[in-house]
């Protein structure tokens, strides 16, 4: 961990203007229908990046047709409503120096039943780009581009097909990449002087959803863990192959997290835990092989003690009492590992004088806590 | 009681302040400090160390929002016993919460000038004024409050994986923010 600057960013934060120390003791909004801001109401929508787009039904006779255009103030105001996945989600528009983003619709229809949407459109200048992304939910978005396909890319079964457009004085690369995903048609435009721009913009977008993302949290089940069954989800953390294993349970109608492992990630989707009843009191314990994401390797053993879940640390004094483990030595160079064949925690140390001491302990050497959840 | 009844019984230097204290701040201080260190029993010694340290400091500060203030003195307590006892309690409490934070942190090669805590301070406040009121109220709960992601997940109405997908976009943002101005920590 970079100490010295979490420690001044934390005490940044800590002193913050008194509104926002306020506004952290307020509720949040929930995801719900029945909020989407009206915007103003305009006739035709323009969008420009070296051309101009039109967003019009073709048979504009048919009054039944026509469209009416809301301006919209945040993504999730439109993410609350659509059941499928929008990867306009994906875009961080909080960065952006300028966001616009507008919805069309059948005119005089329930906005908030998306079969009637036509297109949604996002549009954001950042310092060093700008981009467009339409979404279209009735139709393929026409390939107006008079150049040929330059490239093309696959992100999973997404195939995603790059035009690129004249230049303008400002921006070298001007690109458009028409795609299709869960249902809706998408056209993504950049302009950038930076000739991977779109590329990068295409992983923003699309990665994050794509069918190998490891941050699903697909959920599965265990039995007699702590006296319960239930399910754990795996999420991946923000360093890279990083994952943290939550172990739910509901207990007096109301789900709980009655333990936590984490770690690289190991075969599949499991972690490296093991349901073991290690005291003979009849309820399994979850003992957990962890790495940190410094690479440390301990265990943490969760049981039920009275119905309290506790969870337990290894007590690294006596360790050193016992048999004489080097615990002056970095974290890394102590490793705590429990071995689910033999039923035994062996410890491995580094020591300071060059040896390697090793240990093995049971139970009695772990110190154990009430386990407060740390997050998700 | 209104907070500037409590304060004025700080410039009596009557006890009843201390009490008083407890009964409006007690919890919003204990929940704080719990989130940081995950040991209740640590936390009340925080708390008890608030209190001393309000009445020791009140007068002559006079705080204009008393939670406010109380919230930061807690906060920097309960931070500084996490840091002594860190190694042997390795992930309970903030652990995890400054590792998220490391997210925020600009790289060196990209920025110019070396920030101190006031002017990060400053940068903070105009990047939370800057952030739609829902995104400003979750990374408040989770940064200065502590709180779990999944608590927040359940009073959103999303998955536990979402809100983490969330967060993680708030600290690259504050990130790029901090890249933008030209300041490295």
């Amino acid at each position: 961990m970079k100490e010295k600057e979490t420690s001044k960013l934390y005490n940044s934060i800590t002193n913050v203007d008194n509104q926002f120390i306020e506004k952290a003791q307020t509720k949040l909004k929930k995801k719900k229908n029945g909020w989407l801001k009206w915007g103003a109401m305009v006739a035709c929508l323009c969008l420009v990046i070296g051309g101009i787009f039109f967003f019009n039904r073709t048979n504009e006779a048919n009054v039944d047709n026509r469209l009416a255009i809301e301006t919209i103030d945040n993504i999730e105001q439109i993410s609350s409503l659509y059941e499928g996945t929008l990867l306009v989600e994906n875009l961080v528009l909080s960065d952006s120096e300028a966001a616009t983003i507008k919805l069309s619709h059948l005119e005089n229809k329930d906005i908030h039943d998306t079969s009637n949407w036509d297109t949604l459109s996002v549009t954001a200048d950042y310092p060093d780009y700008s981009l467009v992304l339409n979404c279209s939910f009735q139709r393929q978005i026409e390939n107006d581009y008079s150049s040929e396909v330059f490239d093309t890319l696959q992100y999973g079964n997404v195939l995603v097909n790059l035009y690129q457009k004249e230049p303008t004085p400002e921006s070298e690369y001007v690109y458009g990449a028409l795609f299709e995903y869960d249902g809706v048609f998408y056209q993504l435009l950049s302009r950038s002087n930076d000739p991977d721009c779109i590329y990068n913009l295409l992983d923003t977008v699309i990665s994050a959803n794509n069918s190998t993302n490891t941050n699903e949290p697909t959920e599965h089940t265990f039995t007699d863990i702590l006296g319960f069954d239930g399910y754990y989800v795996r999420v991946e953390e923000s360093t890279p192959n990083f994952y943290i294993w939550y172990y739910y349970t509901e207990i007096d109608g109301k789900t709980q997290c009655i333990a936590e492992t984490f770690g690289p990630l190991g075969t599949d989707y499991d972690p490296e835990a093991y349901s073991v009843d290690l005291d003979n009191d009849g309820i399994m314990e979850l003992v957990c092989n962890c790495m940190y994401n410094d690479g440390v390797e301990r265990v943490i053993i969760y049981r039920s003690n009275n119905g309290v879940i506790e969870n337990g640390f290894i007590k690294e004094r006596d360790l050193e009492a016992d048999f004489n483990i080097d615990v002056s030595v970095a974290a890394l160079a102590i490793i705590v590992k429990y071995d689910p064949v033999e039923n035994i925690f062996n410890v491995i140390n580094y020591a300071q004088d060059g040896s390697v001491r090793t240990a093995v302990v049971n139970m009695d050497y772990f110190e154990f806590l009430p386990y407060v959840p740390t997050g998700d | 009681m209104e907070d500037l009844q409590i304060i004025s019984l700080y410039f009596k230097r009557d006890e009843a302040a201390i009490s008083e204290t407890a009964t409006k701040y007690g919890a919003f201080c204990h929940g704080i400090a719990l989130n940081i260190l995950s040991i209740s029993a640590d936390a009340d010694e925080c708390v008890n160390d608030t209190y001393l340290r309000a009445w020791n400091s009140i007068p002559p500060q006079k705080p204009d929002k008393l939670g406010a203030w109380l919230g930061k003195v807690v906060r920097n307590i309960a931070f500084d016993l996490w840091k002594k006892n860190h190694r042997q309690k390795r992930y309970a409490g903030i652990e995890q919460l400054l590792n998220e934070l490391e997210d925020c942190i600009p790289s060196p090669a990209t920025v110019e000038h070396q920030i101190e805590e006031q002017e990060l301070t400053e940068v903070i406040n105009v990047w939370l004024a800057s952030l739609p009121q829902n995104d400003c109220i979750l990374f408040m709960r989770r940064y200065w409050n502590g709180e779990a992601v999944n608590t927040l997940a359940q009073e959103s109405g999303t998955s536990p994986a979402n809100m983490a997908k969330k967060m993680y976009r708030l600290r690259k943002s504050l990130k790029s923010k901090l890249e933008q101005e030209g300041y490295y920590l």
